[in-house]
């Protein structure tokens, strides 16, 4: 959901009486303009995100056009500082959880069959994710208003005023439509707009010397915190701060150990209900080791605290209701170390092509470095033509592979103990990310970062990722993450839906077909021929080859990011009957599920489903046929590859090929997977 | 990274917008005749929202298809994503009465259904593929959009750097089909309709009597951007094409003379002057919106890409063919404007891109509405007729009684257009031309342009540069480009 509140904080409490009077007693209908202004507010204030006024359309929140009734100006009002007290039947929010353990929060607007459909929203968009019922581990249905308490802070009383003859003005387009029920809750003190903080004396413990200091922010209008990993040793004194720039209250929750206690927590705090405003979402979850105040707009509080004495994963996150989706993080308890230290930097100029030896040129300075690689422009002393080396020391906490990520314009290079682990070098500009692995042990090691700029703009974007964390930046320049997490939006992956998309694709033709399995299997079909070409696994696709990288008119090959294993040559596979009598494929289309695609072609008069999956073994693939009509001649699947285990649920093959007697192949399923 | 880099590749793309479009486009006055606003819609956040595809419901859901590959709907003020994973989409066509939704994508036309109505699209079903797609980047699939019959059209654009390429042409040919039109029935039967077209930007259908028409880009084998009538069976001047053609299976095409070719082609309704009206227009869209939009009903909008612009295009029946003139209508949106679509409430929506070719507004993508008042009349040139010994051009409104009318009132010029296989085309011989100081019609709303000696061939155009209205406006848009293809 998105939250756009502005500036302070206002004392509704105090303004709502008022409001509510003016216009019972004084009941002049309300003027256009201000009505006008009410409905700038109502798509500004995000109310347009959740809800809809045209009677139909299925969003998160109902639908205004849906009412019987007209809203009158105080049951606006208190929906609005309540949304909690009275959720309309069906509204009411669910978190699902998936057996692979993605949790997904949202509305269910479809729950039929093996199906349950839910709608999301997330960053401004809603989204409708199908899962199979099958693969949900949990549902837990919310009881609390996905709606934020707030969404009123900061207007001015005549902007609520204007907000709120907007809602009453709204048509209700099917007055017919009979009531919809509602799922009552209990009343409590509605009218309390803003939680006051605890504002009495601080007895906390409090250290005069301290292991680890960390400062989270929040980001404003995003509701995220600014860190969402941060490391301590174990039995260490901690010196947490969190600073709130945000326009909503917020706090954070620091829970047991364990990748999902944040959501036992959070659960925990809304469970509290109408109460939860009055106990400042502080419930007696017996998973919370550690908590700040609620901390309001423009302030922040800070916690010390003693770390655990076990190794491991400790999340925090926001308790208020509706905010854990997107605010929390990881506290990482780990005797070594884990980053950069004692860094150094060389600074050089010229004018070079690729990465010249650094080493056997001048620099015209260098020197320490305080903690993180800084950005560009704090060492550069010219705007093109520069080049200069970082150097220092890598600490490794845990045995394990490590990736190295980087987006440069123009050339760079990650050199770890003399060995280059990410070469991105030549003049270019910053529209890919390169990336390379390397086994780490535990422990310190080289750490070498080389760039140089020919001319024009000039970006350095470097991070690492590895056992039990993802992407951190090494550099400190701003923006780092956003672009090392999605580079350009032009590295696809999949996340909570499978994806489905036709581009340029290597080794299949132009009408090619990308898929990517929740699961992280992959596979590219080819529309041309209506069959599997090949499967990946690991991750989807770098389509900027194919589009330009957003700039050029692109038209490369993309480039799937994970190791190929093919399952047929050109040829189409199945025949009906004899080969020599068969018409081509002619493809006809697909359907999206959550599962992935089902692809429809035709074989003269036979109409093919190919539904197609990983392999219970996760090498390679499984793919279910549908024919109709059941053939009345036999069936056969030639395979066309070397090095392919094939296994099928009808028919006997002969070497390989697979023959299904006729009238018997009406549905089948054939699974072909590399040797091990 | 170095810029002069990306400014030869910007130099030396045969593009659709022309390779030294970024050089003539000079930063143009931000015209729109009074009675008209521009609406920027907000696109989604974080999305590459480069529109090549747009489509209106009867209900007003407007519907955005994107060049990567995705379709957005915008309702109630906001965009939902509706499907996604196509190939490039650079068309769409959304059935006012039955709501069915259309996409052209690279590799096919595809029906998008959204089958339990939860505003998602849940079956991509292939309605044709039957055309040869190479994969390469420039072969964009325009269109499409339906007759009468229920027959579908759509446009397929040349290659560039793969395949063949003919009489010392740029465009290639990658795959059989490029430089076509096509033809789909209700059945699904997949024909050509048309040859010789090199990048067809966009297809409209004047929903009245089925007659379409297509735009074309400047480049070889095309003097300048163009608005041509399609007609079954026709051969509109870019020879890639006939490679494929049944006719021409045995023929040598490099040795057939651009002469000989030139008698074959069909000419252009409009030459839509390169530099001064478009460079790579899109869509022609006619206004059905029976006057909600103003007063120009009937007549066909056009947008550009890389001016930027919407200009109409006036259409003059000589004989049994078409031809007609061209007239700026707003210039400067945000980016390049290839798709327009009228909504049911009379806006016009804009679709626009600048990804790959650059165009005079600066935003990379978005959405613009233009919005007209309902009661505001701009003071334009309504229309230009050919008459016997000149033109007449229609006004909006009448011209100021103290008007003194002289030599300069309508200034005249005239010129021709190279064909050949090289990029675009000089004016020829361009002149000012002779005219007899025009007259008024009695309303004051026609002026009688007095051309003693017209020419066939030649773009016309007629410039009034003082011309006030009786209520006092100056003509917003002083320019018209008239055709001529025969004379009355």
């Amino acid at each position: 959901m998105k939250h756009e509140l502005t500036r302070r904080v206002l004392l509704l409490n105090l303004l709502v009486p008022i409001l509510l009077v003016s216009h019972s007693v004084a009941a002049a209908p309300p003027s256009q303009e201000s009505v006008t202004r009410g409905k700038v507010l109502f798509t500004k204030r995000a109310c347009a995100n959740c809800h809809a006024l045209d009677g139909k359309t299925v969003s998160i929140g109902p639908n205004f056009g849906d009412f019987k009734e007209k809203l009158s100006r105080s049951k606006a009002l208190e929906n609005i500082l309540n949304p909690s007290k009275e959720i309309k039947k069906g509204y009411a929010s669910t978190v699902v959880v998936t057996r692979a353990g993605k949790v997904i929060t949202g509305r269910i607007i479809g729950d039929t069959g093996p199906d349950v459909t839910l709608l999301v929203s997330a960053a401004g968009k809603i989204t409708t994710h199908k899962f199979k019922r099958a693969k949900v581990e949990e549902f837990l249905t919310v009881k609390t208003s996905i709606m934020p308490t707030d969404l009123l802070r900061g207007l001015k009383p005549a902007d609520t005023d204007d907000l709120l003859n907007y809602l009453v003005s709204i048509k209700v387009i099917d007055p017919d439509k009979p009531n919809t029920d509602v799922d009552l809750q209990p009343d409590h003190d509605h009218h309390r707009a803003l939680t006051p903080p605890y504002t009495g004396p601080d007895k906390r413990p409090r250290f005069d010397e301290v292991d680890h200091e960390i400062t989270i922010n929040v980001i404003p209008k995003k509701m995220q915190y600014t860190v969402e990993l941060f490391d301590v040793r174990p039995g260490s004194r901690v010196k947490l701060t969190l600073i709130n720039r945000d326009e909503m209250q917020h706090n954070l929750f620091l829970c047991a150990e364990g990748k999902t206690t944040w959501l036992d927590v959070a659960r925990a705090a809304w469970a509290l209900g109408p109460d939860g405003p009055r106990k400042r979402y502080v419930s007696d979850s017996d998973k919370v080791l550690q908590q700040t105040r609620l901390v309001n707009p423009n302030s922040s509080d800070t916690i010390y605290f003693i770390a655990p004495s076990t190794e491991g994963v400790y999340p925090y996150v926001c308790t208020i209701p509706g905010h854990a989706f997107l605010m929390r993080g990881e506290m990482h308890v780990m005797s070594g170390r884990r980053g950069l230290s004692d860094l150094t930097y060389r600074y050089y100029e010229g004018s070079w092509h690729k990465l010249p030896d650094f080493d056997k040129l001048t620099p015209s300075k260098a020197g320490p470095l305080k903690a993180a690689l800084p950005g560009i422009a704090k060492i550069r002393k010219v705007n093109d033509h520069f080049g200069f080396v970082f150097d220092g020391k890598l600490h490794v906490a845990v045995d394990g592979k490590y990736k190295f990520y980087l987006v440069s314009d123009d050339g760079s290079r990650i050199v770890i103990d003399g060995r280059t682990v990410v070469d991105y070098d030549g003049e270019h500009p910053d529209s890919e990310q390169k990336t390379g692995s390397i086994e780490l042990a535990r422990g310190e090691h080289k750490f070498q970062l080389q760039f140089f700029e020919a001319g024009g703009g000039e970006v350095l974007f470097a991070g690492w990722s590895g056992p039990g964390f993802k992407i951190l930046p090494l550099t400190s320049a701003k923006g780092t993450l956003a672009r090392l997490r999605d580079p350009m939006t032009y590295r696809m992956l999949v996340e909570g839906t499978p994806r489905v998309m036709r581009l340029n694709m290597p080794n299949a033709s132009s009408r090619a077909i990308a898929v990517g399995l929740i699961g992280g299997m992959n596979y590219c079909f080819d529309a041309a021929t209506c069959h599997v070409r090949y499967g990946w696994t690991g991750e989807f696709l770098d389509v900027g080859p194919d589009r330009g990288h957003g700039r050029g008119r692109g038209g490369g090959e993309c480039r799937p990011l994970g190791p190929r294993f093919s399952i047929a040559g050109p040829e189409f596979p199945l025949s009906i009957g004899t080969a020599a009598q068969q018409p081509p494929p002619r493809f006809a289309g697909y359907r999206r599920s959550i599962l992935g695609p089902t692809f429809m072609y035709t074989l003269g008069n036979t109409r093919v489903e190919q539904f197609v999956e990983a392999s219970r073994s996760g090498r390679g693939l499984t793919m279910e046929f549908t024919l109709n009509p059941t053939p009345d001649v036999p069936v056969s699947f030639q395979v066309a590859v070397d090095g392919l285990v094939h296994t099928s649920s009808a028919g006997t093959w002969n070497g390989r090929t697979l023959t299904i007697p006729a009238g018997t192949a009406d549905t089948f399923s054939i699974t072909l997977e590399p040797k091990p | 990274m170095i810029r002069v880099a990306l400014f030869t590749l910007l130099l030396f793309a045969p593009a659709a917008c022309g390779p030294w479009s970024a050089r003539v486009v000079a930063q143009q006055p931000n015209v729109i005749p009074p009675g008209y606003r521009v609406e920027t819609i907000p696109p989604p956040e974080n999305v590459f929202f480069g529109v090549a595809g747009l489509g209106v419901a009867a209900n007003g859901d407007v519907y955005a298809g994107t060049r990567f590959g995705e379709v957005w709907r915008y309702r109630a003020g906001g965009w939902t994503l509706f499907a996604d994973g196509m190939n490039e989409i650079a068309g769409m066509r959304v059935d006012p009465q039955t709501h069915e939704i259309l996409v052209a994508q690279k590799p096919e036309l595809t029906r998008l259904i959204d089958e339990d109505d939860d505003g998602v699209a849940d079956v991509y079903q292939t309605v044709s593929a039957d055309w040869g797609f190479s994969g390469n980047y420039h072969e964009f699939a325009f269109g499409p959009v339906k007759d009468s019959q229920g027959n579908l059209y759509g446009t397929l654009n040349l290659s560039h750097g793969v395949g063949r390429r003919v009489g010392g042409g740029i465009m290639s040919i990658g795959a059989r089909d490029r430089g076509t039109c096509y033809r789909v029935t209700p059945d699904g039967k997949y024909s050509t309709f048309a040859w010789g077209l090199r990048s067809p930007a966009g297809l409209g259908i004047n929903p009245r009597n089925d007659e379409m028409f297509y735009t074309d880009n400047q480049g070889d084998w095309n003097a300048s951007s163009s608005l041509h009538q399609v007609l079954e069976g026709r051969f509109y001047g870019h020879p890639c094409s006939l490679l494929y053609h049944p006719d021409y299976q045995n023929k040598n095409l490099d040795k057939i003379t651009p002469a000989e070719y030139d008698k074959l082609r069909q000419l252009p309704v409009v030459w839509i002057p390169h530099g001064e009206m478009a460079n790579s227009p899109g869509n022609p869209v006619f206004d059905t919106t029976q006057g909600k939009f103003g007063p120009f009903a009937g007549q066909i909008f056009v947008g550009d890409q890389t001016r930027s612009n919407i200009f109409r295009c006036v259409l003059d029946k000589v004989g049994n063919a078409y031809q007609g003139a061209c007239i700026e209508f707003i210039n400067h949106l945000q980016c390049g404007a290839v798709r327009l679509k009228f909504a049911p409430d009379g806006s016009l929506w804009v679709g626009q891109t600048s990804r790959g070719w650059g165009s005079v507004g600066s935003a990379p993508y978005g959405v613009e509405r233009i919005v007209y008042d309902g009661t505001t009349v701009p003071f334009e040139m309504h229309g230009v007729r050919l008459t016997k010994s000149g033109f007449d051009i229609q006004l909006t409104k009448p011209v100021a009684s103290d008007t003194t009318l002289n030599q300069d009132t309508c200034r005249v010029h005239n010129w021709g257009y190279l064909y050949h296989g090289q990029y675009g085309s000089p004016k020829v011989g361009e002149r000012r031309v002779e005219s007899v100081v025009p007259t008024l019609s009695q309303d004051r709303r026609t002026l009688h342009v007095q051309v003693p000696q017209l020419e066939t061939r030649k773009v016309y155009k007629l410039e009034l540069p003082g011309l006030r209205s009786q209520d006092g406006d100056a003509l917003t848009n002083q320019r018209a480009y008239y055709t001529l293809n025969r004379l009355r």
